[in-house]
């Protein structure tokens, strides 16, 4: 949706890779992520903050899986954190939230969704298939069933990604009206956008947390039900 | 004709929004009034529930932006 200029210009074959400032931000965000857990590692602060966000993550999220739990704590401690540093990073002067741009959460959502069938595929096998109609409806229904399921296993990505992105990208256009308001109202007005500038962003804060939670909370759901076809 | 659209796509999915908003926050309120000690739950719930009506507003947000550029 937004196209940002290219930074550096990079070619493989005839294919361009160009590095955007969004991908430049995922860079920093990965890293912070990295460095910031290593060095939480190595204080009591740290650990005991580690502790918490290991109790929120397996309380909130993990306790779907029934199997393998500790694998997919990884992958939601994971999406968690990243979605929620590119959420943040929208904040930072000079930067750009990556989540605020189509081509990442679509990317992102798409990753769930492989990944949620093919955990179905290697749990069950072919019977894959048949775990998307629920079980116990008449046998003439199923058909029609079965197309209406499908329809609504293809819009999870696409709800999913949509979801992120709106959140963040109709955030920004909001600041940047109000940022707006400010350079356009007469001096002594100018303080009402100011505040209106300041309490969004502390909304976009309370945002970006919902929406990573969020992110993380469907992608568990989707994944644990085609790993346990609980239906 | 455009910026018409665009007003209307915002008020449309604001009217249905706001709506669904006020069910949600009128039963988690009778909900915490009946059960007082689960309001820390309730207020968890409430808030994914208005994410994820949030997201449908903003989703028309989106287009009518798209509309306006």
């Amino acid at each position: 949706m937004s196209s940002s200029e290219v930074l550096i210009p990079f070619q493989i074959g005839a294919i361009p890779f160009p590095v955007t400032k969004p991908i430049v931000v995922m860079w920093c965000v990965s890293l912070t992520i990295m460095v910031g857990l290593f060095l939480a590692n190595r204080t009591k602060l740290g650990r005991g903050m580690l502790v918490l966000l290991y109790d929120f993550i397996s309380q909130s999220f993990a306790s779907s899986f029934k199997t393998n739990r500790k694998i997919w704590f990884s992958f939601l401690v994971t999406t968690f954190l990243f979605v929620l540093g590119c959420n943040l990073s929208g904040l930072v002067p000079l930067s750009e939230a990556p989540t605020s741009s189509l081509s990442v959460t679509a990317g992102l959502a798409l990753l769930v969704f492989v990944i949620s069938h093919a955990v179905g595929v290697v749990c069950h096998g072919p019977a894959h298939i048949k775990h998307i109609v629920p079980s116990g409806i008449p046998m003439v229904m199923v058909p029609f069933m079965f197309v209406l399921e499908l329809i609504s296993q293809l819009a999870r990505p696409l709800s999913l990604s949509i979801r992120l992105f709106a959140n963040l990208f109709a955030g920004h256009q909001v600041l940047l009206i109000f940022l707006g308001l400010i350079a356009s109202a007469a001096p002594f007005l100018k303080l009402l956008p100011f505040a209106g500038v300041v309490l969004l962003s502390m909304f976009e804060i309370f945002v970006s947390f919902i929406q990573a939670f969020i992110f993380t909370y469907l992608a568990s759901f989707y994944i644990s039900d085609a790993a346990h076809g609980a239906h | 004709m455009e910026s018409i659209g665009a007003g209307l796509a915002i008020a449309i999915a604001a009217l249905g929004v706001s709506v669904s908003l006020a069910v949600v926050y009128y039963k988690t309120l009778d909900s915490i009034v009946r059960q007082p000690d689960l309001l820390g739950a309730f207020r968890v719930l409430m808030f994914i529930g208005f994410a994820f009506i949030e997201a449908i507003a903003l989703y028309a947000l989106v287009v009518s932006f798209t509309i306006l550029n």
